[in-house]
């Protein structure tokens, strides 16, 4: 019998502000993000990438 | 099987994870086809406190980072990856960015301009959530 232990994944949190060099415009994006044990699969395109 | 880890246990595993980035630790942002042991080209790159374990506070289930140094003329790109490193580039914590299908949900995708300011005004980092 054997028994598989698995720990509850990681967690980053962080704010972003972006100023805009162009316009002066301050964008701020509240993140939060989930740290694996493996290597991360490449995310799909945003929507304003497409 | 689900674990559920002591409040010391977590401490412990927060706190030997940051002292891997040692000292003037950087939080980098990454386009696509970022992975922790190569990381992709960066969109802009941020200094954390110069203090050990990255600036980050210990002997806590969640570590928070000291002042973080703004980029004032970054790189641009569109950000896919956020990566915490330590001086010498190596990554520590790497997670992935996007709007959808991501470790990260954003409401818009975030293109960062060349010679946008790029600041992170909070910053935590939790090794084990239970």
């Amino acid at each position: 019998m054997s028994v598989n232990l698995e720990g509850a994944v990681g967690e980053v949190k962080f704010t972003l502000e972006i100023t805009r060099a162009e316009t002066g415009e301050v964008e701020v994006y509240d993140m939060v993000g989930v740290v694996t044990d493996g290597e991360l699969e490449e995310p799909q395109p945003s929507e304003q990438e497409q | 099987m689900a674990v559920t880890h002591s409040a010391t246990a977590r401490a412990a595993a927060t706190d030997a994870v940051t002292a891997l980035l040692g000292t003037n630790a950087r939080l980098k942002f990454h386009i696509t086809g970022s992975t922790v042991a190569a990381p992709s080209t960066v969109v802009a790159n941020l200094a954390l406190s110069a203090g050990a374990n990255g600036g980050f506070s210990t002997g806590g289930a969640t570590a928070t980072a000291g002042a973080i140094t703004s980029d004032t003329n970054a790189a641009g790109g569109t950000v896919a990856f956020a990566s915490l490193q330590t001086s010498g580039g190596t990554a520590i914590i790497h997670c992935a960015v996007a709007a959808s299908a991501s470790d990260i949900n954003m409401s818009n995708g975030l293109v960062v301009a060349a010679g946008d300011t790029v600041s992170c005004s909070s910053l935590t980092y939790t090794a084990l959530s239970a």
